[in-house]
């Protein structure tokens, strides 16, 4: 019954994750950032120092890739949907949070896993061996996992004030190269200042309130956040669940 | 199960605003009720309370006879939710948006794609579902959002200021649609402040201002309540003065309105005995006579002491 409910539960993630895809991440930028950026930086050191093994240099490269491709659209994707209100379509589905974020995680590793493949091509083209396949892979499949959660961390400082929310979304649309101001408009924002607590979802992480809290004042170097939100932590819900 | 909403003590606080302050209220099955108030009653924080978008601050809410805080998912299974705003994504077509609610629902694929081809055909957008719905209408996105609500068979359909700033043609078939419900079982609830088209669809209304439901009834029995509004309207083939009409029995309040008199009473039917024997005594013709009840929305400003 609960194994039924589990997977019931994760086919409607898949859901959620292909929407991702399909709106956050098949875009060109995305796939530029993730691969020709750490690509030019893989040419900033193979150029500017000739002294590195091509086995250090194209280990780099992945794992440049990976990160910058699983962390690229995650830390949006919230603040967005709350910002154009289809969050609260999806929160008022029979999904759990859980099963929400979880599907946008899935969307960042998923992306983080497939374009790495294009660093691995080039590795192996230089004549690079992997060594321990099994490994690598797991490694690549561990990275995307923490990455994608890392990058739904940065998502979670909620905005209440507007104009916040927007820089939010304009250096979203910096980091990954989709014009999302475009969607900006006054008045929207209702949502994400009334509701914060369907996206932050800390009654999940209630027992790590203290924790969080401390976290917060750390982090905003103000009691502004502090006391009527708290950070979620996908990384945690991930190790959680990581037996 | 009678009731396919019961609410008991709702309670929303938002700092020292008490948006929903203990409200109680039931919803029958097959029933279309109509959630009544000015802006900033506080009926989207009510309704997106019962949606599970938001969390009571106190009180019970139970949607289809689960506890929508406890079983949460169970509650939102069989309900369809049309919030106010248009927030399809606008980024995916229509037939994407509605594959992404299917699969939400748990929907099998099959049945998704019969039903939300049967959807799309009954609100007219089928021949559009291809193409993204950042070049639909306002009129267009509202319906999809209604036919992505509706994908999963709802048993109960909230719907959040379903027809407000559409054209005519949208409205309309979005009213007939939702006039349908009642009959295959299926329950609404409506929150607006178009006070005509609560009149028109609802079954019962509950009228609220300032977070406290100021009266739940049936619309024709609401304006029922607000005797002092009855009026009757009065033309004659001959002119009349207007002082003559104020001296007869049962008038309370005369307005004239071209040929037409608005005559205000508490007593309808002597009213229209001694307007009778009025036109009588001086040979007058009555050329029409009609009652006029009291407009929903007259009832509304009586109730929340507004005037909007």
């Amino acid at each position: 019954m609960i194994i039924n409910q589990f997977l019931d539960q994760f086919k409607r993630s898949l859901g959620v994750m292909k929407k991702d895809i399909r709106i956050y991440y098949l875009k060109g930028p995305v796939v530029i950032f993730g691969f020709l950026m750490p690509l030019f930086l893989f040419l900033a050191f193979f150029i500017g120092s000739r002294d590195l093994s091509m086995d250090f240099l194209i280990s780099g490269l992945i794992s440049m890739t990976v990160f910058f491709t699983a962390t690229a659209v995650s830390p949006v994707i919230a603040p967005w949907e709350a910002q154009v209100q289809t969050l609260e379509r999806l929160i008022s589905a029979p999904i759990s949070i859980t099963t929400l974020i979880f599907g946008d995680m899935l969307a960042s590793f998923l992306f983080g896993i497939v374009i790495p493949i294009l660093p691995i091509v080039i590795g192996l083209a230089m004549g690079v061996n992997i060594i321990q396949p099994i490994i690598f892979l797991l490694g690549i499949f561990l990275a995307a996992a923490c990455f994608s959660s890392f990058g739904l961390i940065l998502s979670s400082p909620p905005s209440n004030a507007p104009l916040q929310c927007h820089d939010d979304l304009i250096s979203g649309s910096i980091s990954t190269g989709i014009p999302q101001w475009n969607i900006h408009s006054p008045g929207k924002n209702a949502l994400l200042g009334e509701n914060n607590s369907f996206i932050f979802p800390f009654n999940i992480f209630h027992r790590f309130d203290k924790i969080f809290h401390k976290q917060n004042q750390l982090l905003s170097h103000s009691s502004r956040f502090s006391d009527n939100y708290t950070f979620y932590h996908p990384v945690l819900l991930f190790s959680c669940s990581t037996p | 199960m009678k009731h396919v909403i019961q609410v008991q003590n709702l309670t929303k606080v938002y700092g020292k605003l008490k948006a929903v302050d203990h409200i109680n209220f039931e919803v029958e099955r097959g029933e279309i009720f109509g959630f009544l108030g000015p802006n900033g009653a506080g009926k989207t924080t009510t309704l997106r309370m019962l949606t599970g978008v938001i969390q009571s601050d106190e009180g019970i809410i139970n949607i289809l006879g689960f506890n929508i805080r406890k079983e949460p998912l169970k509650a939102k299974q069989n309900i369809g939710v049309v919030p106010e705003t248009s927030n399809a994504y606008v980024d995916l077509s229509a037939w994407q948006n509605m594959m992404l609610m299917s699969e939400l629902y748990g929907i099998p694929k099959k049945d998704a794609e019969d039903r939300s081809e049967y959807l799309l055909n009954r609100l007219n957008l089928y021949h559009r579902r291809d193409d993204k719905v950042k070049g639909f209408s306002k009129g267009m996105k509202q319906r999809l959002i209604l036919c992505m609500a509706l994908v999963n068979d709802p048993i109960l359909v909230f719907l959040d200021e379903p027809t407000s700033g559409l054209d005519v043609t949208s409205r309309q078939l979005i009213r007939e649609i939702l006039q349908e419900f009642p009959d295959q079982g299926k329950t609404i609830f409506l929150t607006t402040h178009n006070m005509d088209e609560a009149n028109r669809l609802c079954d019962r209304v509950a009228i609220i201002n300032q977070g406290e439901i100021a009266a739940i009834d049936r619309p024709e029995k609401l304006k029922n309540t607000a005797k002092k509004l009855k009026s009757i309207e009065v033309s004659f083939d001959k002119t009349v003065n207007n002082q003559n009409l104020l001296e007869i029995s049962y008038v309370n309040e005369l307005r004239k309105k071209g040929d037409k008199f608005i005559v205000y009473t508490d007593n309808v039917n002597s009213l229209i005995y001694s307007l009778t024997d009025f036109a009588k005594a001086r040979g007058l013709e009555i050329v029409t006579l009609k009652t006029r009840d009291p407009s929903l929305e007259e009832v509304f400003i009586e109730l929340t002491g507004t005037d909007r």
